[in-house]
């Protein structure tokens, strides 16, 4: 169990601090080594203008998560807040469903391509329109929970014990959401990741300049032809890597606090 | 003195459930309700105790903001009045400063203190119930089916806690239930709620 949750998460936190070492002025170009195939001194290779691919890559995974980590973290924030709303008046409850609903009945991608290509693309722009695209799940979730706690006998009776509404909310309410809030932006954060690369892909998310991997992957589409496969295969499957990674964290994580430890302390005492 | 005067409660769509209810309740009385399943002692006590707001009518005692209310209801399933996921002594302490006396009085063993509600027998769990409503001080109790799944011998036990209590603290205490018999033994008046809430 402890294996399961810290070697995913130390091999993830090892790869991003590795890539924020990187400065970028160690990308330079190099003419006289472009195009050159995967080897010991080159691990990913180089591209057609003789940059470290493998630099390159760890360059892209650091914007890559840390886009994710930002999104999760706004995505989850505006969900809280959005089924907190909800659970003040039937009114805003129906205000809130009917926009979860309408935002659940557009692809994703069409909808990030829309709010990223009017706010401009860009770093700014990418967030904004994934935590846009990204609240509507988690805050479906948070608010069916806030609706159930409220009515069970143990806060109503809460209340006629002269507790007030920021106790119940601090000793009833955030405890029982925390877990799920927690699963709900580890579920973001690669989801957040892989938009954010399709997003860039399409051209409407990063600019051409920032190393993102989504830039990576759609510049290497026009020398994949020519047989330069290492362009594109080794950021996407560090891409993937990553993904993966978190997500295995994220589930054993998700496992563990959902487990009942209530026994296990009893019989420790 | 407990007054409840013209007390009317009506259901959304389904009209009335009961209108005119008038009842009192003398500090250190124990008063019976009875009546057949759905027609409205739940609700009523849910009434009187605050929970829900009556359409017609009066209750003389009123909860104070940040105050506990000063009529509690004890409810009929204990494991859904409790947080599962708090140990015994939080749930007590969301009532007030734990009293040993009440623990004492209710047979309340010091070392059940530090485990969750599910390690408690439902007979248990529903005494911790009824220490956490004493221990607000309470004037009056509206006791609903207290007692209606235990059995015979903890239903005796806590019924006799529960008459001392009201004796020597001169709590009124409205208990409801199906159990004629029990109340009959039990209270100093039994009153049917068909009765009470005629049209």
């Amino acid at each position: 169990m402890r294996k399961q949750l810290w070697i995913p998460l130390v091999l993830f936190l090892f790869i991003y601090s590795l890539s924020i070492m990187i400065q970028e002025e160690s990308i330079t170009i190099a003419l006289t080594e472009k195009n050159e195939s995967p080897s010991w001194s080159h691990l990913f290779g180089t591209d057609w203008l003789g940059r470290d691919m493998f630099l390159r890559t760890l360059e892209g995974i650091q914007l890559s998560v840390t886009i994710g980590f930002v999104t999760a973290l706004l995505s989850t924030t505006l969900g809280f807040f959005l089924s907190f709303i909800a659970s003040i008046h039937s009114v805003l409850d129906h205000i809130v469903s009917w926009l979860i609903d309408l935002f659940l009945s557009l692809p994703h991608l069409i909808t990030l391509i829309l709010i990223s290509f009017v706010l401009g693309g860009g770093f700014r722009g990418v967030v904004i329109g994934l935590m846009l695209t990204h609240w509507p799940v988690i805050t479906r979730v948070l608010r069916a929970e806030w609706l159930q706690i409220q009515e069970m006998p143990y806060v109503q009776m809460s209340k006629q014990l002269g507790k007030g509404f920021w106790w119940r909310t601090k000793h009833h309410f955030l405890p029982h959401l925390l877990p799920q809030m927690m699963v709900g932006f580890t579920l973001i954060f690669p989801h957040a990741i892989l938009h954010e690369a399709a997003i860039t892909f399409l051209g409407f998310g990063l600019s051409a300049e920032e190393p993102a991997i989504g830039v990576i992957l759609s510049e290497s589409m026009q020398y994949l032809s020519s047989g330069m496969w290492w362009l594109a295969f080794f950021p996407g499957v560090t891409l993937l890597v990553m993904v993966v990674l978190f997500q295995w964290f994220a589930n054993t994580w998700k496992h563990y606090i959902e487990r009942d430890r209530s026994y296990e302390t009893y019989f420790n005492n | 003195m407990l007054t409840i005067s013209n007390l009317t409660y009506h259901i959304a769509n389904k009209g009335y459930l009961f209108q005119n209810v008038t009842l009192s309740v003398q500090p250190g009385e124990i008063v019976g309700l009875t009546g057949h399943s759905g027609i409205g002692k739940s609700t009523f006590a849910k009434v009187v105790a605050g929970y829900l707001t009556p359409d017609e009518g009066t209750i003389n005692r009123v909860q104070n903001k940040r105050q506990p209310h000063p009529v509690q209801l004890i409810w009929q399933h204990p494991e859904q009045a409790v947080n599962p996921k708090w140990r015994i002594k939080k749930v007590l302490e969301e009532a007030g400063p734990i009293d040993d006396e009440w623990l004492e009085r209710l047979q309340i063993h010091s070392s059940w203190l530090k485990r969750f509600p599910d390690q408690l027998s439902g007979g248990e769990l529903q005494r911790i119930c009824i220490a956490r409503c004493l221990m607000t001080r309470p004037d009056f109790i509206i006791a609903d089916e207290i007692t209606t799944m235990l059995d015979p011998i903890t239903q005796a036990d806590i019924w006799d806690v529960l008459r001392q209590i009201a004796k020597t603290e001169s709590i009124g205490i409205l208990a409801i239930s199906h159990h004629y018999e029990l109340l009959e033994r039990l209270t100093d008046r039994t009153l049917s709620f068909e009765t009470l809430s005629k049209k």
